[in-house]
């Protein structure tokens, strides 16, 4: 049979918060090879699903049914998507799927695009079927394509790939509904445990997706680069929460200094928002007033279910700057800063910069 | 000074894995009934942070775990030593007791200890005292629009590090540490502060509605 003529579906399913069980129990196996002639090569592809006719899909270690034979190598052909709209976390609606038409399917394929997906990736070459992929994150693993929420034509490829060599198709684009900005609901100052003069600046934001709804129960991490402090003792290791490393683990600052302390990754709550606590976290550091600069915060919405310390990195939805001292933390916020606590309350008549905390309903974006 | 209850009991498990411990164990109320679905946080007691608090919320059972930063450097210096795990809710009047500002002497907070040695943490926690509050509209004098201004409050007692601001949505709510007198001062651009005349008390699960309206500052000339 003569793939070239075959018109196939790729069903892209989004799936926020587990691995497809199912399917991964049906087909989690390595591939194997069984010829190796470049021009004319069977392969047993990952993840292949052996669902079509006159194939099965044994239970380990049983061997594969099927085999595709690919002769000669050629990228296949996107056609069109039956969905182009993708929305992704938890509180999306559930399974979303993207239908992919094209032709010239073949050998073992991998996608690229702003979405994690070539791992999960099922695929056969009989014609009327449906073909699941799995959307399990949102990082890129290719490394060459920038993912944008919001954007209604983030590009996507397939590529029949074979003994090391890609076969890539044209692109077609779909819309990724995700976070794009977070706004203020609350900013509050007070000092850190244990501490007298020390300060530290909670404040919670409400994250938003790019078709204005809330952005619930999503991954979250901070990419975070802190400056030289100006405190005799140095700049403090602060604990910060990523996507990529693990809890507990260290975490290089991008610009040089002391490294950081990951505290894993963080959550939206029901309602779409979360606490961001800054704070140097003990008296005793001097001069008084002393610290560093937030130089920048990028708050990112995780890859949904890839393993921590692999491809887990995420998106950016929103990005912070400003200040942490012993005595004022500052937030940018426009051309404006945003210090707390004020030293005089109440404020004198028309000073600027009071009273110091960010008005509800600010916005912040990447 | 904080008068934190030390350490109910420290478990010598090993530490859950490199970099991180648990503190786990049970929630009760003041009366001493385990307490479900309640939410358990855990501060970091010395550590700089930016970012989530560490939280778990209690099981059928009252039962919670938590898993936090602990660990030694390869150099030999601990981190995560101390943590101040405490009952935070504020829609159930349990005010962050993290803050000096909610911390009394009846506050029921522990303040847990992890070594590598000593390992995993177990502690039965109290819930509470419960705090009170203050509810209401913020508007403009004038013309009644409503404003998000920035709260700002203290002890009466004067000790500075009893202090505390907060700007929120409207209509506001703001727990109070009960049966303490507080200052309050509410400010908001463009409008002359507003000074809460004499000091509120409130007492535990107490509301006291409180609308305000906010003079405008006339024009810097």
């Amino acid at each position: 049979m003569l793939l070239d003529h075959l018109r196939l579906a790729v069903t892209v399913v989004l799936v926020a918060s587990a691995l497809p069980r199912a399917w991964a129990q049906q087909c989690s196996y390595a591939p194997t090879i069984t010829s190796s002639l470049p021009a004319s090569a069977t392969v047993y592809p990952p993840n292949y699903c052996a669902n079509g006719p006159g194939c099965s899909c044994p239970a380990p270690p049983g061997t594969w049914q099927c085999t595709v034979t690919c002769s000669p190598q050629q990228p296949c052909t996107l056609d069109q998507m039956a969905t182009t709209t993708l929305a992704s976390g938890p509180s999306s609606p559930q399974p979303d799927e993207m239908v992919v038409y094209g032709t010239n399917f073949c050998g073992t394929q991998r996608s690229q695009g702003p979405v994690w997906w070539q791992d999960y990736v099922q695929f056969d070459n009989v014609a009327g079927y449906t073909y699941g992929w799995q959307l399990v994150g949102i990082a890129n693993p290719l490394g060459n394509v920038s993912a944008q929420f919001g954007n209604t034509s983030n590009p996507f490829q397939i590529s029949n790939y074979n003994f090391g060599v890609d076969y890539w198709s044209n692109t077609l684009g779909f819309n990724l509904i995700g976070p794009v900005e977070m706004a203020v609901q609350q900013d509050v100052w007070d000092h850190c445990v244990g501490c007298t003069t020390t300060v530290r600046r909670k404040v919670t934001y409400e994250v938003v997706n790019s078709d204005g709804s809330v952005a619930a129960n999503i991954p979250l991490g901070e990419v975070m680069d802190l400056g030289t402090s100006g405190c005799f003792q140095g700049r403090p290791s602060i604990t910060i929460n990523s996507c990529t490393v693990a809890q507990g683990q260290s975490i290089g600052n991008p610009s040089g200094g002391t490294s950081n302390k990951s505290g894993g990754m963080w959550a939206t709550d029901g309602n779409g928002e979360f606490t961001d606590s800054w704070t140097m976290g003990a008296d005793g550091y001097t001069p008084a007033g002393c610290g560093f600069a937030a130089n920048y915060d990028h708050w990112q919405l995780c890859g949904l279910t890839a393993p921590l310390g692999s491809v887990n990195a995420g998106l950016t939805f929103a990005t912070l700057t400003g200040l942490v001292d012993t005595n004022r933390i500052g937030i940018n916020a426009g051309s404006k800063q945003y210090v707390l606590p004020v030293a005089i309350v109440p404020c004198p008549p028309n000073t600027p910069g009071c009273p110091g905390s960010i008005p509800v309903g600010t916005v912040f974006t990447p | 000074m904080k008068s934190w209850l030390m350490l109910a009991l420290l478990a010598p498990l090993s530490l859950a894995s490199a970099g991180t411990a648990k503190i786990s164990g049970t929630v009760v109320d003041q009366g001493g009934t385990l307490t479900p679905n309640i939410v358990v946080e855990a501060s970091p007691v010395g550590m700089a942070w930016s970012g989530g608090i560490p939280q778990a919320k209690t099981d059928e059972h009252g039962h919670f775990v938590l898993t936090v930063v602990s660990g030694r450097e390869a150099y030999g210096t601990l981190y995560g030593q101390h943590w101040l795990v405490y009952v935070h809710q504020d829609d159930a009047y349990y005010p962050d007791l993290s803050s000096a500002f909610y911390s009394t002497p009846s506050t029921h907070a522990q303040t847990v200890e992890l070594t590598p040695e000593s390992g995993d943490a177990i502690i039965e926690l109290k819930a509470g005292p419960k705090a009170g509050a203050i509810t209401g509209h913020v508007i403009d004098s004038v013309t009644g629009t409503p404003l998000h201004p920035q709260f700002d409050l203290a002890w009466a007692s004067g000790d500075p590090s009893k202090r505390m601001g907060i700007r929120t949505r409207d209509p506001y709510r703001i727990l109070l540490p009960s049966n303490t007198e507080i200052k309050l001062i509410v400010q908001c651009e463009g409008h002359k502060p507003w000074i809460y005349p004499g000091v509120i008390n409130v007492g535990p699960a107490q509301d006291l509605p409180l609308d305000i309206k906010m003079d405008p500052e006339p024009a810097s000339k």
